[in-house]
C-alpha cells in the first residue's frame, strides 16, 4: 500500500498541534467543572444533600463566566510562546543537523557555497553602485532640508541670488556656488583641480564641520583662503596634519589653506560628483560676472525653514522671481519659471541627468545581469539539492514511515539551503568588497574626478540577506518539495526511479542554458563593440595632434586680458620645426574633460521661444583644419571673427538638416549668423547619435580653460618646446600638454568596462550552466546504472550507451538554446546604444555564442556518459 | 453548618499559596484549594475561580508547568508542577514574605 502524504500549502510549513481559541476553552471548561464535582463529591461525604452541596461549591467557586474568560487569555500566552519556543529549538536542531550534514559532504558545500557567493556578491555589488547613486543620503547636516533652487534653466546671476536669499523667508538659509577649476602650481609641477568657489554661507549651511582646520564663515571677509577635500589634501599634499595655515598658489594667486574637509564631503552636489576644494566667491576673480543679471552663473541651495514643504517654498520663490522680473526687465521670461526640490532623494539629479543617464542605463543593464547569472546560480544549487534529494530517499522515507509531518521536514530541508545560502552570503560580501574597490580603481583611470561612496553599509548587509534568504526558498524549496513528495515504502526499498525529480532537472537546464546563452551573447557583443570601437569613423583624426590646455582666471578671461596672451603663444608655436596647424578650443571632444549644452533660438527674435538644445564648442580659426574635420560649405572662422566683430557661428550637417532641411548658411541662431557647416563629429561618446552642435568663436566669448590643439610631425619635440614657451610667458601659468590620442581614448573606458563586466557574468553564468548539465547526467547515469548494466550484458557498446545517456540533454539544451537565443536577442535590441559598431544580431557573435552552448553541454554529457558506458555489468546487476 | 469568617487575600499571595503548595509535588487544581483550605484551616479562602487565574498566569509567566492526567477517581484532570524557575521563585517569595511579615510585627507589636 502507498501512503501519499500531500499538503495543501505553505501554511503548512509553520502547522503544528496549536490548539484554536476554542480547544483552550473547552479545557478550561473541563477543568472547572472537574473541580466543582470533586467539591460536590467531598461536601456529600461530610453529609450535606447534593443540591445544597452544589450550591456550596458553586459559591465557593466565584464568577465562572469571568474566570473562564480569564483563564482562555492566559492559555492563549501560553500556546504561543509554547510553538515559539518549539520553532526556535527545531530550527536549532535543523542547524546542527545541516552543519553536520554539510561539513560530511564538504565537495558539495563548497561547490553550492562558491556557486553562492559569486551570484549573490556580484548583486551585491551592482547593488552597492545603486546604493551610491540614489540611496545613500547626502552627506551634510540634516539632508532632507536641503533645496536646489532653479530660476529659469538652472542657474541664477549673482545679483538675483542675492535679491531671492533676501526677501525669501521659507529659507533659514541660501547659499550660492559655481563649479570652478584652478591650476595648483608647486615647486616642480602644476596640476588642474576642479572645485567650486562659494557665497561664504555655503559650508556653514551644509552643516559639515573641517576635520582639520576650520571652513569659512558668513563672517569671514577675506576671499584669499581655501578649504581642501579630503581627497586632495591627500592625494597632493600626502596628508600633511600641519597644512592649516599654509599658503599655496593657484592659477597664480596666493590662497591661505583654511581646513580640509572630512572624507566623502561633496558639498550640495550630486553623487559621483567630486570637488577638490572650495573657496569664497571673490568678485577680483570673478567680479565680471557678478554685477550682470543676464548672466546667470551660480547654482542656488537652500535649507528650508523647519516645517516648510518644497512645494511651499517652490510657490514662494515664484512670488519673489514675479517681483524681481518685474523691478529688472529682461529679454525673455526665463526667470519666471523657477523649480525647488530636495536634492536628497532621487530628485536631486535633475539637471544631471543628461549626463548620468548613460551610467544609470548602465546600472540597469549590469542589475538585470547579475539577477540573471543569480537565477542560474540558484538553478544550479536546486540541481544539486535535487541530486541529494535522491540521494537522501532512504532517510527521508523513514522519517515520515516514523510519523515526521511534511511540512517539519520541508522546514528542515528549507534551513538546510538556508545555511547554505547564508554562508554563500556572507562570502558574497566579502566579493563584493573587493569588486567595489576595482570598480573605483577602474573609474579613477578616467580622466575626470568621479568618486562614489561605495562602502559597505547596513542597506548593503539588509539587501545581502534578504537576497539569500530569497535564493534559498528560490532553489531550496522546490527540492524540497520533490524530496518529501515519495512513497514512503518504496523509498525504504530504495527502488522508486523518480521521474519527477528527472523532469525539473530537464527544467532547470532549460533555464540554465537559455540564461547563459543570452549573458553570452550580450558579452560577446560588447567584446565585439570593443574591438571594433577602433576602427569607428570618429569625424575628426586625433593621431599627430598634440593638446596643450591652459587653467586661466576667470577674471583674466572675461576681461579679455588673456587673448593678447594666447595669440602671443599662438606666434610663437606657430614656428615650431613639424608644427602644421594650430588652433585653440574650449573643448576636446570624447575626452569627458566638459561639456557644453544650451538653449539657441533659431528666429532672429531673441523673445520669440524657448530655444532648442544643441552642443556647443568654441573654437578658433583653423581649428576644423587642425583637427581634419571638413568644412562642407561656407567657411571657416578666420582673423577677422573676434571680439567686437559681428557674432558668426558654425554648424554641423545634423544641425543644418534638422533646423533648416540642410540650407544654413545665412541663417540666425541666438543672432548670430551661420557662416559655414561642417561635417558631423563625435562629441562625448563614440556610441552616441549626432545632436546638433554649434560652434561659436572662442575668441568673441573666451573661457578661462582652453587647449591649443598643434598639429605636428614631431610629438615630443612640440611638447617639449610648447612647455618651454609657456614657462616662458608666464612662469606661474598652467599648462598640461598630452596627445590627443589619449586624451580620447578615456571615451573607449564605458565600453571596456561594460565588455569585462557582461562577459565576465557571462562566462560565470556559462560556467555553472555547464555544470548543471554535468550534474544532469551525472545524476540519470547513477539512476540508470543497473539499466546500463543490463544493456551491455546484453552486447551494447560504449558508444551506444554515451549516445544513449547523453542523448537525455539534447531535448533540454535544445529549447534552452532557442529560449536563450531569442530572448539574448531581444536584450541585444534593447541594448543597442552600447554596441559600437557592431549590429545586435551580430551573426559571428550569434555563432560563436551557440558553439561554445553546445560544445560546452556536449563535453559535460559526454564525461559522465562515457564513466557510465566503463561501468563492469556484473557489478551493476549486483549493486542493490 | 457555620461560616467561618475568612480574610480577604492580599495582592499577590495567591501566587505564593499555589506555589507553595506544588512544593510537595504536581497537583491538580482541585487539590490545591484543598491544600490550602486546610492548612489555613478555613481562615484564608481563595475564591476558586481567581485560584484558576492565578494557576493560569503562573504558567503563562513559566514559573509551573501543566499536563493532562488521571485523577485519583480515573477523570481527566490538569497538573500543574513547579518548573525550575518556579522553585527559585517560591524561594525568593517566602524569604520576602517572612521579612515583610516580621517588619510588620515589629510596628505592631513592638517589643
Amino acid at each position: 500500500m502507498t501512503h501519499r502524504i500531500r499538503p495543501r500549502s505553505a501554511r503548512q510549513l509553520f502547522r503544528f498541534a496549536v490548539r484554536s481559541a476554542d480547544d483552550i476553552r473547552r479545557d478550561v471548561d473541563e477543568e472547572f467543572a472537574f473541580h466543582l464535582d470533586m467539591r460536590v463529591e467531598d461536601l456529600m461525604s461530610r453529609g450535606l444533600a447534593e443540591s445544597d452541596a452544589r450550591a456550596q461549591a458553586e459559591r465557593e467557586f466565584g464568577d465562572r463566566a469571568r474566570g473562564l474568560r480569564l483563564c482562555a487569555q492566559e492559555g492563549a500566552t501560553v500556546e504561543r510562546q509554547r510553538s515559539v519556543r518549539r520553532l526556535l529549538s527545531e530550527a536549532r536542531q535543523d542547524v546542527t543537523f545541516g552543519a553536520r550534514l554539510f561539513s560530511r559532504s564538504p565537495t558539495f558545500s563548497t561547490v553550492a557555497i562558491l556557486t553562492l557567493a559569486l551570484a549573490i556578491g556580484g548583486n551585491t555589488a551592482i547593488f552597492s553602485l545603486v546604493n551610491a547613486l540614489a540611496l545613500k543620503p547626502l552627506p551634510v547636516r540634516a539632508p532632507g532640508e536641503i533645496v536646489r533652487v532653479y530660476t529659469g534653466e538652472s542657474h541664477t546671476s549673482w545679483l538675483d541670488y542675492q535679491d531671492i536669499a533676501v526677501r525669501s523667508e521659507v529659507f533659514t538659509d541660501v547659499a550660492a556656488h559655481s563649479n570652478t577649476a584652478h591650476a595648483l602650481i608647486t615647486d616642480n609641477s602644476s596640476v588642474r583641480l576642479g572645485g567650486e568657489t562659494t557665497s561664504t554661507n555655503y559650508l556653514a549651511m551644509l552643516g559639515v564641520p573641517a576635520q582639520l582646520g576650520r571652513i569659512y564663515l558668513p563672517s569671514d571677509t577675506r576671499v584669499d583662503v581655501v578649504v581642501l577635500a579630503e581627497r586632495s589634501w591627500r592625494t597632493r599634499f600626502g596628508s600633511d596634519p600641519s597644512i592649516v595655515g599654509r599658503r599655496i598658489a593657484l592659477s597664480g594667486r596666493q590662497y591661505e589653506i583654511l581646513g580640509v574637509m572630512p572624507r566623502g564631503f561633496r558639498g550640495a552636489r550630486p553623487p559621483g560628483f567630486v570637488s577638490e576644494f572650495w573657496t569664497p566667491i571673490d568678485p577680483a576673480v570673478s567680479g565680471h560676472s557678478m554685477l550682470d543679471r543676464g548672466r546667470p552663473s551660480f547654482q542656488v541651495v537652500a535649507r528650508l525653514a523647519p516645517g516648510v514643504s518644497a512645494a511651499q517654498a517652490q510657490a514662494a520663490t515664484q512670488v519673489i522671481a514675479g517681483q524681481l522680473a518685474a523691478d529688472y526687465p529682461r529679454p525673455g521670461d526665463r526667470l519666471l519659471r523657477t523649480e525647488v526640490f530636495q536634492i536628497d532623494s532621487v530628485a536631486g539629479f535633475r539637471g544631471v541627468t543628461r549626463t548620468l543617464a548613460p551610467l544609470f542605463a548602465f546600472v540597469g543593464v549590469l542589475t538585470i545581469v547579475a539577477g540573471l547569472v543569480l537565477l542560474v546560480g540558484c538553478a544550479n544549487i536546486a540541481g544539486l539539492l535535487l541530486g541529494r534529494g535522491a540521494a537522501r530517499r532512504r532517510e527521508v522515507g523513514v522519517r515520515l514511515a516514523l510519523g515526521a509531518e511534511r511540512g517539519r521536514l520541508i522546514r528542515q530541508l528549507l534551513t538546510e539551503s538556508l545555511l547554505l545560502a547564508l554562508v554563500g552570503g556572507g562570502a558574497g560580501i566579502l566579493l563584493a568588497f573587493w569588486l567595489t574597490g576595482s570598480f573605483n580603481a577602474l573609474v579613477g583611470r578616467l580622466p575626470v574626478a568621479i568618486e562614489l561612496d561605495l562602502t559597505l553599509d547596513r542597506r548593503m548587509f539588509v539587501y545581502t540577506l534578504v537576497l539569500s534568504c530569497l535564493t534559498a526558498v528560490l532553489c531550496g524549496l522546490a527540492p524540497a518539495r520533490s524530496a518529501t513528495r515519495l512513497s514512503v515504502i518504496p523509498a525504504l526499498k530504495d527502488v522508486d526511479p523518480m521521474p519527477r525529480h528527472q523532469r525539473m532537472r530537464s527544467w532547470l537546464v532549460v533555464g540554465q542554458v537559455g540564461l547563459s546563452c543570452a549573458l553570452l551573447l550580450w558579452g560577446g557583443l560588447f567584446v565585439r563593440s570593443l574591438a571594433q570601437s577602433h576602427r569607428i569613423d570618429l569625424g575628426f583624426d586625433p593621431a599627430d595632434v598634440l593638446l596643450g590646455t591652459f587653467q586661466f582666471n576667470e577674471n583674466a578671461t572675461k576681461s579679455g586680458a588673456i587673448l593678447p596672451l594666447l595669440d602671443n603663444l599662438r606666434e610663437r608655436t606657430r614656428g615650431l620645426p613639424g608644427v602644421a596647424n594650430q588652433a585653440l578650443a574650449k573643448i576636446v571632444p570624447l575626452a569627458f574633460m566638459g561639456r557644453e549644452e544650451m538653449r539657441m533660438r533659431t528666429g532672429t527674435d531673441p523673445t520669440d521661444q524657448p530655444g532648442r538644445w544643441v552642443l556647443v564648442n568654441r573654437v578658433g580659426p583653423e581649428w576644423f583644419q587642425t583637427v581634419r574635420i571638413p568644412v562642407q560649405a561656407g567657411r571657416d572662422f578666420d582673423a577677422g571673427d573676434r571680439a567686437g566683430s559681428p557674432r558668426v557661428v558654425i554648424v554641423n550637417e545634423t544641425l543644418a538638416r534638422q533646423f533648416w532641411g540642410g540650407d544654413a548658411l545665412g541663417k540666425r541662431l541666438d543672432g548670430a549668423e551661420v557662416v559655414g557647416v561642417v561635417r558631423d563629429s563625435k562629441y562625448w561618446t563614440l556610441g552616441e547619435t549626432t545632436r546638433p552642435t554649434v560652434y561659436t568663436v572662442y575668441q568673441q566669448r573666451p573661457e578661462s580653460e582652453v587647449t591649443l590643439f598643434l598639429r605636428t610631425s614631431d610629438m615630443a619635440g612640440t611638447a617639449k618646446a610648447l612647455r618651454a614657451e609657456a614657462a616662458r610667458l608666464d612662469p606661474t601659468m598652467f599648462v598640461d600638454v598630452r596627445p590627443m590620442k589619449d586624451a580620447v581614448a578615456a571615451s573607449l573606458i564605458p565600453a571596456q568596462a561594460g565588455a569585462a563586466v557582461v562577459s565576465a557574468f557571462g562566462t560565470l553564468g556559462a560556467c555553472l550552466a555547464m555544470m548543471g548539465i554535468y550534474g544532469l547526467v551525472a545524476f540519470t547515469v547513477a539512476q540508470r546504472t543497473r539499466e546500463i548494466g543490463i544493456r551491455k550484458a546484453v552486447g551494447a557498446t560504449t558508444r551506444d550507451i554515451v549516445t544513449l545517456m547523453a542523448a537525455g540533454t539534447a531535448i533540454p539544451v535544445g529549447i534552452g538554446l532557442a529560449t536563450g537565443l531569442a530572448l539574448g536577442g531581444l536584450g541585444a535590441m534593447a541594448l543597442r546604444s552600447y554596441f559600437v559598431g557592431v549590429s545586435p544580431m551580430d551573426p559571428l557573435t550569434l555563432t560563436v555564442t551557440t558553439l561554445l552552448v553546445v560544445g560546452s553541454t556536449v563535453a559535460a554529457s559526454t564525461l559522465p556518459a562515457l564513466r557510465a558506458a566503463r561501468v563492469d555489468p556484473l557489478k551493476a546487476l549486483k549493486i542493490e | 453548618m457555620s461560616l467561618t469568617p475568612t480574610l480577604s487575600l492580599l495582592q499577590g499571595t495567591a501566587d505564593l499559596l499555589i506555589l507553595r503548595a506544588l512544593q510537595g509535588g504536581a497537583a491538580h487544581g482541585y487539590a490545591i484549594s484543598r491544600w490550602v483550605r486546610e492548612r489555613t484551616d478555613g481562615a484564608l479562602a481563595i475564591e476558586d475561580a481567581a485560584l484558576y487565574q492565578a494557576l493560569h498566569r503562573l504558567e503563562a509567566r513559566g514559573w509551573i508547568d501543566a499536563e493532562w492526567g488521571l485523577s485519583e477517581n480515573n477523570r481527566r484532570a490538569k497538573y500543574y508542577a513547579l518548573t525550575a524557575a518556579g522553585r527559585q521563585q517560591v524561594r525568593s517569595e517566602i524569604s520576602i514574605w517572612k521579612k515583610y511579615a516580621a517588619a510588620v510585627f515589629k510596628v505592631i507589636e513592638p517589643a
